[in-house]
């Protein structure tokens, strides 16, 4: 009997797998709930964060049907006037922003923006004034820089004054061409302090940039006892595609080394990025850090722990509003995956803060046409949504 | 500069390079040498795109990376074909000098990178940019060595390829 001779591909495999895979390790799953649902009567106020939901059109997106069913139920139930917001964490309209009136794409890129102005035209967020805030990712500038870039921007920014206009509350924050930060109190407990983070990765001049951390800094050590979310497109961490381990082989390895020289400008190890990071760090060891620094940009549900003195609390990654991409474990990561949904902080009463990050299937991204019945797709993927983590941040 | 400029400066690079009947069948070599060329040229732009992102001006899109930092590409390939096709021992020369070039390059780079940027990025930026330029320094330098059985001793049919560079003042 002879013994076979392992072959050579074999032996390649066997040394370099556990190489590529130790490379991406997987983030952590669903976790056992550590908090039910919260009772109404003792909430103050609720903050649904939802990202990169502008892929989806009107009567498309089994999330956007779920947020605009859990945003009404959460504005009846509260029963007060703005209680309830959205934050809209950039891109909202892909691929590249609102294009000019005329132009091949404008009637397209409205409607996108249209599905998630649609999610506060419910008639209990319209009575209870439930807001939503409209903040600029790279794809709302266009993905460019400069005054191109700005004019998509604006052009958003008119549309969504256009729903304020017709009694949706709705903002832009920072207003176009502002990096902000643009802070808003609600309630007694919380300050939101919002920032265009593509402004400070786009922008040449320093100056301006300076006032931006200043700012930030400002609206920390101002807040007093209110409990501090920094807001924007730009992840401060993230275990995704733009800041977690990306596989060699990726865009045949182009894309691998131009990540290892920091020259891909949306990840969060490009100097200009770095530089926003470590403006924030400063302004938080000077001023204090804040509780959350919810940001989108990565398409996926994270939930990340401080690592550092000098970092938020909590760094929340709410990116999966309408595509899913890749998550890998980063540091402080207690939750992460590639699965479609949102989440929701809930201040309560007594000073609790409780997080609850909800999911629905993967295949319920988007109900598209042409891929069965768009009917039942979206009522089987809002009805498939449930709490995947839970946790009290306070 | 333009990328139609680019273009240009490949086809008149092409244009210098007249392939003579006999070596025009030898395909393989000039295979080979465009395939290096398209390694090369990529890694070049590679460099550049790097250098840029140094100097705060980003690739934001894709769409950015087809613009005028992709035609050492085509530049690389084009001159690689017509060089395998037409002297064989000239490619030979070129890619050992684009080798040598690229590694001493990526070398000083990455001491480089490492004295004068934040890591884990500078060292690996220093190295890139080192070794495109290296590799295109080696390339060229390859190009143009004049091996010493050239001259008389040359073979009849040995291609000839005139390289001329005009300088604008």
């Amino acid at each position: 009997m002879t013994r076979r001779q392992p072959s050579t591909l074999r032996v390649v495999l066997a040394l370099v797998l556990p190489l590529v895979t130790a490379c991406r390790r997987p983030p952590p799953g669903v976790q056992p709930s550590e908090i039910g649902e919260p009772n109404a009567d003792s909430v103050e106020a609720v903050l649904f964060l939802i990202g990169d939901a502008g892929e989806a059109l009107p009567g498309q997106s089994p999330i956007l049907a779920r947020l605009t069913r859990d945003v009404e139920a959460w504005s009846g139930g509260l029963g007060r006037d703005s209680a309830v917001s959205i934050l809209f964490l950039g891109d909202n309209v892909y691929p590249v922003g609102i294009h000019d009136v005329g132009v091949p794409g404008h009637e397209q890129d409205t409607l996108r923006l249209r599905a998630q102005l649609d999610v506060l035209a419910g008639p209990n967020a319209r009575r209870y004034e439930t807001t939503g805030y409209f903040m600029a990712g790279n794809h709302d500038w266009g993905n460019m820089p400069g005054t191109a870039g700005l004019r998509r921007l604006q052009n958003q920014e008119r549309k969504i004054e256009g729903a304020r206009s017709a009694g949706l509350l709705v903002k832009l924050v920072p207003e176009a061409g502002s990096p902000g930060p643009h802070v808003v109190d609600i309630g007694e407990r919380i300050r939101i302090a919002f920032m265009d983070t593509h402004w400070w990765l786009q922008a040449r001049s320093t100056m301006p940039k300076e006032e931006l951390i200043q700012g930030v800094e400002e609206a920390i050590r101002g807040a007093g006892e209110r409990h501090v979310v920094l807001a924007a497109h730009h992840p401060f961490a993230s275990g995704g595609m733009h800041g977690g381990p990306l596989p060699i082989w990726e865009g045949l390895g182009i894309i691998w080394l131009l990540r290892q020289t920091g020259s891909l400008v949306q990840d969060l190890n490009s100097v200009v990025y770095r530089d926003l990071l470590f403006g924030l760090k400063e302004a938080f060891a000077r001023s204090g850090r804040p509780l959350i620094f919810a940001a989108g940009h990565d398409h996926s549900l994270q939930v990340l722990e401080d690592v550092a003195p000098d970092e938020p609390f909590w760094n929340l990654v709410s990116g999966a509003g309408s595509k899913v991409t890749d998550v890998a474990f980063a540091r402080g990561m207690l939750y992460g995956a590639d699965v479609p949904g949102y989440m929701r902080v809930t201040f309560m009463t007594d000073g609790q803060v409780l997080l609850h990050v909800l999911a629905t299937s993967d295949q319920f991204a988007m109900c598209e046409e042409g891929h069965g019945d768009v009917a039942k797709c979206l009522q089987d993927g809002a009805d498939g949504f449930r709490t995947v983590f839970a946790r009290r941040l306070n | 500069m333009q990328p139609r400029r680019y273009a240009l400066l490949a086809l008149l690079a092409l244009g210098f390079l007249r392939p003579p009947e006999a070596r025009a069948q030898d395909i393989l070599p000039a295979l080979v040498g465009g395939a290096t060329g398209l390694v090369a040229g990529g890694y070049v732009s590679i460099g550049i795109v790097t250098f840029q992102a140094r100097r705060g001006e980003y690739l934001y899109s894709t769409d950015d990376a087809l613009g005028w930092h992709a035609s050492p590409i085509l530049v690389g390939s084009g001159v690689g074909f017509m060089i395998g096709l037409l002297d064989q021992e000239r490619l030979r020369r070129t890619v050992i000098g684009g080798a040598a070039g690229g590694a001493a390059g990526t070398a000083v780079g990455v001491l480089l990178g490492l004295r004068f940027w934040d890591p884990p990025e500078g060292k690996w930026a220093g190295g890139v940019i080192g070794g495109a330029a290296g590799l295109l320094l080696g390339s060229i330098v390859g190009v143009l060595w004049r091996s010493e059985d050239g001259g008389e001793e040359a073979p009849t049919d040995a291609a000839r390829i005139p390289i001329g560079v005009r300088i604008s003042f």
